[in-house]
């Protein structure tokens, strides 16, 4: 009793300290177990490696803390994306800068590996490899008749210039460019798919005489073809890759959402929240909407209204920043994202033939059945 | 004694006139005295149409440029010739030479002032040029906007203060665009019976550009012609009206009946000329089929309008292309036209020389260079693997797309090489 007392009083000390939250207040199943791992800004981003460390971003510093507590600076100055490559020996940092952003790959000590300069706003950072970092950044000049958009993709190895493409390039009538930052910036949220040949993003569509909205697509990172696969309303631009690489988790509506099969968009699963604040696990097993966590199609927990997730890359656990803390939630039941395919090659050619539209799904299918078939 | 008369004449009706012009005249005669010289020579100054009727009392407008005297001033009081100029093709000259510049390099911000209008959400004016996006403002403002700025400037023709029909009436001033090497009209004309005879009787005997293409005083030039300005037929719902509309002028001076035969002439020869341009443009289709231009069209700086992709259609280019491709656009822009517009204006060396042989030498041209090209092509395939089943592929869809496959040999020749994939 008396150290049940201590640590309230230590935990109401703590958090009147530093104004973050001591606890989570979350519905739980049973089995489950949350542990304050690091402190992260309202708002900002966060990401989970995969040997356990969170990097945050705290009073305006991009820091590295491990599940021991010991913290690294990496950068100073706030994040707009972080993002651990897939080994997770590696961080990607979008720092603003004055006329454009700066993308920077730190190492586990918070070494700089690699920095570059990227033109416009990164909205966000994603990694197709151990090597080689994707980032998506908006660029907006302004006339007066509207403000011409340009979404480019920057695709990085880490040392030289980056290569960038044009992914989408619309003019906004004049009350669309004054809408609030959160909602004209949330989109170009690069998701790469899980065979790393293909990534899916939202861009905004102007049209002249109804609402504007985003375009979800699909782009083959070689052969650059792709298509629209759905459309999102305007603050819901956030696209997560199901782990067979062949849907998509998308909005639906304001109060749903949806998965998609690729590449025709046509509506395979659907949970009713939000897709705000999403994440999904690694093998698709639990979802993250609006502070409602999915297995399946079940609702299992809640979280506080305004907490965000990222499921750590095992699967083992969610981490979750809800008022300037990030805590990890552990005890799921989830598994590493599925192996690729043993003929993974085969698979990426037909792949990349159907990007170019050089075959049609149905063909697509057909070849995978057929080898399948012959196993 | 003539120069003194006319100065005498102007002297005195100026106290008249400069009640029309008040308060411009006092300055300008200074400042500008050839443009007050040349409006007080004129019907305007005459019927009391003064300065500002035109240009507006904005002098600082005036003066940054912005108050450009457009058709649509002239129009409340000229619409008939409005009206008909609006329904020609000089009504469309505008649309056809501008495209937005805003993702071209090191351009001049006041070009937007050409398709947009201050608080325009959206272009006046969809239809865009390849060509016109190719080029620098300055090259853009000479080399297109001078001539297809017809469309919003009666200027473009009468000139800017001067009313004297003389001056349009002079086939001189359709040649300041209907010359040169895409569309001589002017010079194949000058050379040709209706031109000589001209020079020599007048255009009583001797048909001009007015008498044919803007008769009893019309505005619309397009009157009587039955292709587009590419060369291109119409359909011929819309043809045979014109082409009665074009015997009738004929029939002014000939029998209707050898108008028509001389005119039907000109359409076999367009017809003969269309199959030789077609035969050229397959060879083109098949080597980018094949991915042998050189460039191909992935390989260099997208086109302005339809990106990395062939264009062989009214939007090629002559620029940041393969070379078989330039010869294919000397060949459909110069010598085609020079063909088929020598044919209806009667003039033999323009339809043989420069058009017919030139038409014909380049499709001798375009087929060794297309040989040439597939060889150099083999050379390469022994050298590397065979072509993959991504690269059959290419070209199956390329076939299928511009029509050279049906659908179901498509899907046949598609499933081939799917197969071998397996």
């Amino acid at each position: 009793m008396k150290n049940l007392l201590l640590t309230l009083c230590a935990v109401i000390a703590l958090g009147s300290l530093t104004g973050c939250a001591a606890t989570l207040p979350a519905q739980l199943p049973a089995g489950f177990q949350v542990k304050p791992v690091a402190r992260s800004d309202s708002g900002t981003p966060f990401d989970a490696g995969r040997n356990g460390h969170f990097a945050t971003v705290t009073d305006g510093t991009v820091a590295l803390t491990d599940l021991q507590g010991k913290r690294v600076t990496v950068a100073n100055g706030g994040a707009s994306a972080l993002s651990f490559s897939p080994g997770g020996h590696r961080l990607a940092v979008a720092l603003a800068t004055t006329g454009g952003s700066l993308l920077r790959i730190v190492d586990l000590n918070g070494a700089t590996l690699g920095e570059t300069k990227v033109a416009g706003r990164i909205t966000s950072v994603a990694w197709r490899s151990e090597k080689e970092v994707l980032a998506g950044a908006l660029n907006i000049r302004k006339y007066s008749f509207g403000s011409q958009m340009v979404s480019l993709l920057f695709q990085w190895d880490g040392s030289g210039v980056p290569v960038a493409t044009t992914l989408n390039d619309v003019t906004l009538r004049p009350h669309v460019a004054k809408l609030p930052e959160q909602l004209l910036y949330n989109q170009l949220l690069i998701a790469v798919s899980p065979y790393r040949d293909e990534i899916a993003f939202t861009s905004l569509k102007d049209p002249p005489l109804f609402t504007p909205y985003l375009r979800v697509l699909i782009r083959n990172l070689d052969t650059g073809g792709g298509s629209e696969v759905g459309q999102v309303q305007l603050g819901q631009g956030k696209v997560m890759y199901a782990p067979d690489g062949e849907s998509l988790v998308i909005a639906d509506t304001d109060k749903a959402t949806r998965r998609i099969s690729l590449p025709e968009g046509k509506p395979v699963e659907n949970w009713p929240s939000a897709a705000v604040n999403s994440a999904l696990s690694p093998s698709g097993r639990y979802l993250l909407l609006d502070g409602h966590l999915y297995r399946k199609e079940k609702a299992i927990a809640t979280f506080p209204a305004g907490s965000r997730g990222v499921f750590v890359p095992d699967g083992s656990a969610i981490a979750v920043s809800y008022q300037g803390q990030l805590f990890l939630v552990s005890g799921l039941e989830d598994a590493a994202a599925p192996a690729p395919p043993a003929d993974l090659d085969r698979v990426l050619r037909l792949r990349r033939l159907r990007s170019q539209g050089l075959i049609t799904d149905q063909e697509y299918q057909k070849q995978l059945e057929g080898k399948e078939s012959t196993r | 004694m003539m120069k003194s008369l006319i100065c005498a004449v102007l002297l005195l009706s100026a106290p008249v006139l400069a009640g029309a012009a008040e308060p411009c005249l006092p300055c300008h005669a200074e400042k500008t005295p050839a443009a007050v010289a040349q409006w007080q020579g004129s019907a305007h100054a005459k019927a009391g149409v003064g300065c500002e009727k035109c240009h507006g009392s904005d002098h600082d407008k005036i003066v940054k440029g912005e108050a450009k005297v457009g058709m649509k001033v002239c129009a409340p009081c000229h619409q008939k010739a409005y009206q008909e100029h609006r329904a020609s093709r000089h009504g469309m000259g505008l649309h056809s030479g501008w495209g937005c510049t805003r993702n071209l390099s090191d351009r001049k911000p006041g070009e937007c002032r050409f398709c947009h209008e201050e608080g325009d959400e959206a272009p006046r004016s969809d239809v865009q040029c390849a060509r016109f996006l190719k080029q620098s403002p300055e090259m853009a403002e000479i080399g297109c906007n001078y001539c297809h700025s017809v469309e919003d400037a009666c200027d473009s023709c009468h000139s800017k203060h001067m009313t004297d029909l003389k001056i349009v009436r002079d086939p001189n001033s359709c040649a300041k665009c209907h010359m040169g090497p895409d569309h001589p009209q002017w010079e194949m004309w000058q050379t040709s019976l209706h031109g000589t005879l001209n020079a020599s009787t007048g255009r009583k005997t001797g048909p001009d550009c007015q008498t044919c293409h803007m008769p009893k005083g019309t505005h619309n030039v397009s009157i009587g012609i039955t292709m587009n300005s590419g060369g291109v037929p119409y359909p011929a719902a819309k043809a045979q009206p014109a082409r009665g509309d074009m015997v009738n002028i004929c029939s002014d001076c000939h029998a209707p009946s050898f108008a028509r035969k001389e005119l039907e002439r000109g359409d076999q020869v367009r017809s003969q000329s269309i199959a030789i341009l077609k035969e050229a443009e397959h060879v083109i289709w098949d080597l980018n089929d094949r991915g042998l231009l050189d460039p191909m069209p992935e390989n260099r700086p997208p086109h302005p309008l339809s990106g990395q992709r062939l264009v062989t259609d009214s939007q090629m280019l002559y620029e940041d292309t393969s070379h078989i491709e330039r010869l294919f656009f000397k060949m459909k822009k110069y010598d085609y036209a020079r063909t088929v517009k020598g044919a209806y204006h009667q003039n033999p060396a323009y339809t043989h020389w420069y058009g017919n042989a030139e038409l014909k030498m380049d499709l001798v041209d375009i087929k060794s260079e297309a040989s040439r090209l597939k060889e150099r092509g083999k050379k390469g395939e022994s050298k590397a693997a065979a072509p993959g089943a991504e690269d059959e592929l290419k070209v199956l869809k390329k076939k299928f797309e511009r029509g050279a496959l049906s659908e179901a040999e498509y899907a046949r020749e598609k499933g081939k090489v799917l197969e071998k994939m397996r």
